[in-house]
């Protein structure tokens, strides 16, 4: 993870309302590999798309949640299987006077009315989305620990991408979105 | 109580005394597990005190917004 986050990072724990810690880290995985593999393209990431393949499930009391992929439309495949030990490793986040700034646009602590969210069918997507799903479900199955670990490797990144069944070399303006 | 009991039920044992001793020590020693920790001069990283419940807000802070993270 880099702090502070992203604006669609921002943007996403703002739509499901919660804290960032109350993500799980697989959750947090898929939001970092969509972040890196929309980066890559040169696009924004979009939370519409996004929500169109993973679901938001809270867990017992509410307090917990979880992204998991909407079955039959893998984007990403899970950073690891079962995560254990890291409900005792919290820490703060504070941000400095010269960037207040930083903790803006998404909540800070702890909420209990996290939205448990249904993915958004295609139906319920504006065209760009709806064209930039079909292309990224037909390319789907993108490993999230590839995409993480070759963030900062382009050419292997590159590499990896080009092993999917995705038309990345077409121009991006032809789906219709937006350039970061 | 400014925390709800049901909150606190569920955070309240997060932070054991093997994670307090691993955010004060050194943190190349940490296990960061799949993440990264990291600062600059802009973000602070704090370790959190002993047993505090991570359902806290800046209450817990001495009156400075922060966010927990793990």
């Amino acid at each position: 993870m880099r702090l502070p986050f992203s604006r669609f990072e921002r943007e996403l724990l703002t739509e499901i309302n919660v804290a960032p810690a109350q993500l799980y880290p697989n959750s947090w995985a898929f939001v970092k590999a969509f972040d890196i593999l929309f980066g890559f393209l040169g696009c924004a990431p979009s939370v519409d798309i996004f929500l169109h393949f993973f679901e938001v499930r809270r867990k017992r009391n509410n307090l917990w949640v979880t992204l998991n992929n909407v079955p039959g439309r893998v984007l990403l495949t899970p950073f690891q299987q079962s995560f254990a030990g890291w409900k005792g490793k919290f820490f703060k986040v504070c941000c400095s006077d010269l960037v207040p700034s930083a903790l803006d646009g998404f909540p800070l602590y702890w909420v209990r009315e996290a939205r448990a969210l249904k993915s958004k069918p295609l139906k319920k997507l504006p065209p760009r989305d709806l064209k930039a799903c079909q292309i990224l479900a037909g390319a789907g199955g993108f490993d999230v620990v590839a995409l993480v670990s070759l963030e900062y490797n382009a050419e292997p990144l590159e590499k990896y991408i080009c092993t999917r069944n995705f038309p990345y070399d077409l121009p991006i303006p032809c789906f219709g979105w937006t350039l970061a | 109580m400014w925390v709800s009991r049901e909150l606190l039920d569920e955070c309240s044992s997060l932070l054991s005394v093997r994670a307090r001793r691993e955010h004060v020590g050194d943190l190349s020693t940490y296990d960061h597990r799949a993440f990264a920790k990291r600062h600059d001069d802009d973000i602070a990283v704090l370790p959190c005190t002993l047993g505090e419940p991570v359902c806290g807000d800046e209450r817990a802070n001495n009156g400075v917004p922060f966010f927990y993270f793990y």
